[in-house]
């Protein structure tokens, strides 16, 4: 089908950007029509973020042409994207959080004069545009004080008063709420209403056929489909994104109802302080009984990470208790709480759960080095560790060439493998797993799902905190949501509804929301 | 007496302290720590005198200063912001290199001569009336050129950092460096003129020491001062004014010494006074809560990478 000029507002032709090591994308070809909303669907790794960096001048494409309007444009920064109208909000957001929203707004309009910054005008036309859109924000707020929610809505208003006609967004809605997912929703259908253009990118079947008129999907750094939202149905999408049927490879936690066996972790009233210093785990309370995965819904940053940490022994504990088998576990070290028996898999496995740079069995004994098999009097037994590893690259289906290669060298997904193999170890009572497959394809979090099931099997406790509610649901035998540092509901699997979840997440009670 | 000869000292000793300072606030905002700060100074003060001796001009030893801080600065920069090179490690290698540099040259120069050269330092530019003020006339309005200068490079330097787009990029770059990638803003080019500006600034703060009062270039005439101008940066909290506050303290403390030492007044030792600032500044950085540190000091920034 042809398409007239007239109608096309960005055209990307034959798109190739290699990076090390991978090809991000490949030939790739991509029209965005004027005042339409196109859903760029994929998987982790296809090679969204690339492409639309490459629209926005971030990446410098290594073949390919843009057109805009119909007219060939060279952008080799986003100050000409943002010239040209072109709008970027990045995954993950790009704020100075010391300096306020005028402030940010101002650092990348493009139109900026060069000499004194025009504060309070800018401020005001925040304010407008803000009215406008119904995207508010207290243009002399710090960032870093505002929640996630609110520096999206500065993102976006940073596009706007650039003067954005095509808005890039890069799956926006993975740090939102239900509902304020869906006030976005709301904001993008107003914008394309005024003649504008989105370009959406997501990895969720749901979203993609709640707002896309278009939906192109990509994988592998190609696109592989390109369809109508009206002809488009999710199984198909599923296939195009992964080249298999989603059924096939989604995994449902059969539970046996209420056979679960003792309690083996309760935490009473526990208090943990952020690195900021304020009472993040304010008075929470939860028991997790034998073989039973119970699920932390929330939004990031209503104290998730805080309990995992202190759980873990990572963070000082302000109050409260936290007994494993009936044993207070509070003020003990790291690697006494090691010995207990509660594993760890960290959110950020760059961060918190591998050494990139140290090698496969290295990371593998990384927390328990200490044990009699692995060190004599201080001195590592590599002959024992290297067997070790072996067995456990066999057991996890580790893909790596050796045991003693760098982690930096493997895929995301073989990488969480080094983690989940070492803490499944560990954890001979409790697994405690935060964010467990972010980051990963379809394939590796399968796997994941699957050896989190296994140890529940296994009768282990296992508290799983995710933003990812679907994963949540799809291996939770209960489910609480966390607000600000409490479990403020309780819901058993069966019963749990996805928008009374979302209320919960955003503090309504029940009572309030009737 | 006593008092305003003590006060006229403070003012002119904070002088080059005070230039080093808010030169490294400006490159520290950016991200990018320039520890050849001290070589700078040695550098700045061998050029200054090498070129005022030469020429009979003051003027034109004051330029030389300014270039030779220039082509260091090119040189750390290039390393540190480009080569992505350790800064601690480039700037130490460049403080030991300029040490032996600027004596090597010196004696290329000029030989070992009995008597150190001199040359007729810096006058004071006396404002007439402001300068017959009680007590502080003699100390704001009866100083160098250079000292003028750096109290205006004070407000001036304050307004451009928190009132215009350059202050704000520059800010930025330091604070959170994708931000200002993602809007299209040359990381590495803000970097690089950053440590340009801060290493010609360093290069006239030396040659305060050579050309502001002495008159001479001796292999220790910086004796460790680009250091502390480099502590007031962030005794300061990287801001123009903290900086100032900072620097006045150190000069005082140089100031009141230098009187105690030529005066019969021994009941406090002369190291006690001049250790003293360096006791604040510990006291001060124990005791301060918040800190301003740029979060990305000292990481260089790779584009295209995650
Ligand atoms: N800056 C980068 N450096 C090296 N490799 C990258 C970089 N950005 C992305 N990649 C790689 O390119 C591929 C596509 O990534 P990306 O565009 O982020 O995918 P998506 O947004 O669809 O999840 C992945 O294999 C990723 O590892
Ligand atoms: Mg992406």
């Amino acid at each position: 089908m042809l398409i007239g000029h007239e109608n096309t507002a960005v055209e990307l032709i034959g798109i190739t950007k290699y990076f090390p090591g991978t090809i991000a994308n490949y030939k790739v070809n991509l029209t965005v029509r004027k005042g339409e909303v196109l859903a760029l669907l994929g998987e982790n790794g296809a090679g969204k973020s690339t492409l639309m960096k490459v629209l926005y001048g971030m990446y410098m494409p290594d073949e390919g042409e843009i057109r805009v309007d119909g007219k060939k444009v060279d952008i080799r920064s986003p100050q000409d994207a943002l010239a040209l109208g072109i709008g970027m909000i990045h995954q993950h957001f790009t704020l100075v959080p010391v300096h306020t929203v005028v402030e940010n707004v101002l650092l990348s309009a493009f139109n900026t004069p060069k000499g004194k910054l025009p504060v309070s005008e800018a401020a005001k036309e925040i304010e407008e545009i803000g009215r406008k859109y119904g995207l508010e924000v207290d243009p002399y707020a710090l960032v870093n004080q505002l929640t996630v929610g609110m520096q999206q809505r500065v993102e976006i208003l940073k596009a706007l008063y650039a003067g954005a006609r095509i808005l890039i967004m890069d799956e926006p809605t993975a740090v939102l709420t239900p509902q304020n997912a869906q006030k976005l929703f709301e904001f993008v259908q107003d914008f394309r209403q005024a003649g504008n253009s989105v370009v959406f990118i997501t990895h969720k079947l749901n979203e993609v056929m709640e707002i896309a008129d278009r939906i192109v999907v990509m994988r592998g750094g190609k696109v592989t489909g390109e369809l109508p939202r009206e002809a488009a149905s999710e199984n198909e999408l599923a296939r195009m994104m992964v080249g298999k049927d989603l059924d096939e490879i989604t995994v449902t936690n059969v539970s046996e109802g209420d056979s679960f066996g003792n309690i083996v972790l309760s935490i009473r009233n526990l208090r943990v302080k952020s690195a900021r210093g304020h009472m993040a785990v304010d008075g929470l309370s939860l028991d997790i009984r034998e073989g039973e995965i119970f699920g932390i819904a929330g939004v990031s940053g209503n104290g998730q990470e805080e309990l995992a940490e202190a759980l873990c022994g990572l963070r000082k504990i302000d109050g409260g208790e936290i007994l494993l088998e009936s044993k207070n576990i509070v003020g003990k070290k790291v690697m006494e709480i090691i010995k207990e028996g509660i594993g760890y898999i960290p959110a950020d496995r760059h961060r918190e759960g591998l050494v990139l740079d140290m090698s496969l069995e290295e990371n593998l004994i990384l927390r328990k080095f200490e044990s009699e098999s692995f060190s004599a009097r201080g001195v590592l037994i590599q002959e024992n560790i290297r067997r070790y590893a072996e067995r456990a690259i066999d057991e996890y289906a580790i893909k790596t060439p050796s045991s003693k290669v760098k982690v930096r060298g493997l895929s995301g997904g073989n990488q969480q493998k080094v983690v989940v193999a070492r803490e499944m170890d560990i954890a001979t009572t409790a697994l405690v797993a935060v964010q467990p497959t972010r980051g990963l394809d379809l394939g590796a979090i399968d796997y994941v799902h699957r050896t989190l099931l296994k140890a529940k099997a296994e009768g282990k406790a296992i508290l799983l905190i995710s933003t990812e509610l679907s994963e949540i649901l799809a291996l939770s035998d209960r489910v609480g949501v966390i607000y600000r540092g409490k479990i403020v509901k309780v819901f058993n699997r069966q019963e749990a509804k996805v928008d009374e979840i979302g209320l919960a997440m955003m503090g309504v009670s029940n009572d309030e929301a009737q | 007496m006593i008092v305003e000869g003590i006060l006229k000292g403070a003012v002119m000793m904070s002088t080059p302290l005070l230039i080093g300072a808010l030169a490294e606030v400006f490159v520290e905002r950016t991200g990018v720590m320039n520890i050849a700060i001290e070589g700078i100074f040695l550098i700045g003060a061998w050029a200054g005198f090498v070129g005022a001796y030469l020429t009979k001009s003051i003027g034109v030893g004051l330029v030389c200063s300014v270039v030779a801080g220039l082509v260091t600065g090119a040189i750390y920069g290039y390393f540190t912001v480009y080569l992505k090179q350790h800064q601690i490690v480039t700037g130490t290698a460049f403080n030991i290199l300029s040490v032996g540099l600027t004596l090597y040259l010196y004696r290329v120069f000029f030989g070992v001569p009995l008597l150190p050269l001199t040359v007729e330092p810096l006058s004071s530019i006396n404002i007439p009336l402001l300068s017959k003020i009680p007590v502080l006339g003699e100390a704001l309005f009866n100083q160098n050129i250079l000292t003028y200068l750096a109290f205006l490079f004070v407000g001036v330097g304050y307004w451009v950092l928190y009132h215009t787009r350059l202050g704000l990029v520059i800010r930025s770059t330091g604070a959170n460096p994708e931000a200002v990638d993602a809007a299209g803003i040359n990381v590495e080019k803000v970097r690089y003129w950053a440590v340009l500006f801060s290493s010609a600034m360093n290069g006239l703060a030396g040659a305060f020491y050579s050309l502001g009062f002495l008159g001479l270039f001796t292999e220790n005439i910086i004796g460790g001062r680009g250091w502390i101008a480099f502590a007031i940066c962030f005794l300061g909290n990287w801001n123009p004014l903290g900086v100032l506050a900072g620097a006045l303290v150190f000069g005082l403390a140089d100031a009141v010494a230098v009187s105690i030492q030529t005066s019969a007044f021994k009941a406090i030792p002369n190291e006690f006074i001049i250790a003293l600032p360096y006791i604040l500044t510990i006291v001060a950085t124990i005791a301060r809560k918040h800190f301003n540190v740029p979060a990305y000091l000292g990481t260089p920034y790779v584009k295209e990478r995650r």
